[in-house]
């Protein structure tokens, strides 16, 4: 049989405030169970919450960040370099 | 390792595309360096305007759009400023002694320093601000 946790001790476990972890109950994100009116979550349901949320959450980061700060390289072929000196300014 | 990010000021596209501007020959020598070293360049929406403005009023009108153009299809990065990097500009301003501190200088500085740019590539002085210096050619 699974081991199970509270919600309270879910949040120590993730460092999180008690009500993020009612939210991801409600949101379906983590499964539960109701024993005798109290929310519990079963360790297997936790540990695949867990490995998601440790999977998905950095690599998007990491994607908007690059795509946030993707900048271009100026090289010998920029059409820049060949306004060098086409104009002259009347003093 | 030396930085390869510079942010460029309006008066070295100005000196790049003049050729009868005194510093014409440091400016074109810049440029050749950034593209020989394959350096990533900034510049914002503001020094763009300016530099427009300068072009028009001291070249011809034909220059601001050929300049436009190739700007369009350069590699050069133009960043716009957001509510955060005005917001900086503004404190910046506010709280720097000296008053030859334009709100141009601030927003450049504020927007390099945001985005990790240590360097800023002019022919005029910069202000200490952020821990950003003025870009110069390695001998």
């Amino acid at each position: 049989m699974d081991q199970l946790y509270s919600v309270k001790q879910l949040a120590f476990i993730l460092k999180v405030h008690p009500l993020t972890i009612r939210r991801y109950i409600k949101e379906g994100k983590l499964p539960a169970i109701r024993v005798g009116g109290n929310v519990r979550v079963k360790d297997s349901d936790f540990q695949n919450f867990h490995s998601t949320l440790s999977m998905a959450s950095p690599q998007q980061s990491i994607i908007l960040k690059a795509k946030k700060y993707s900048a271009k390289l100026f090289t010998n072929l920029d059409p820049f370099l060949r306004l060098s000196g086409k104009g002259a300014s009347i003093k | 390792m030396q930085s390869t990010k510079v942010f460029l000021a309006p008066d070295i596209f100005v000196a790049f595309l003049d050729r009868a501007h005194p510093k014409h020959l440091h400016a074109s020598a810049f440029f050749r360096y950034f593209a020989q070293e394959q350096y990533t360049l900034y510049t914002n929406t503001t020094n763009i305007i300016e530099t427009c403005t300068t072009i028009t009023q001291t070249m011809s009108y034909a220059l601001t759009k050929d300049f436009l153009k190739a700007l369009q299809q350069s590699s050069i990065n133009v960043l716009y400023p957001e509510d955060s990097d005005l917001r900086l500009a503004f404190k910046t301003m506010l709280s720097y002694e000296s008053s030859e501190l334009s709100m141009q200088e601030a927003l450049m500085a504020s927007m390099s320093s945001r985005r990790g740019i240590l360097s800023i590539c002019t022919l005029e002085y910069i202000h200490p601000i952020f821990g950003i210096s003025s870009f110069y050619l390695p001998i």
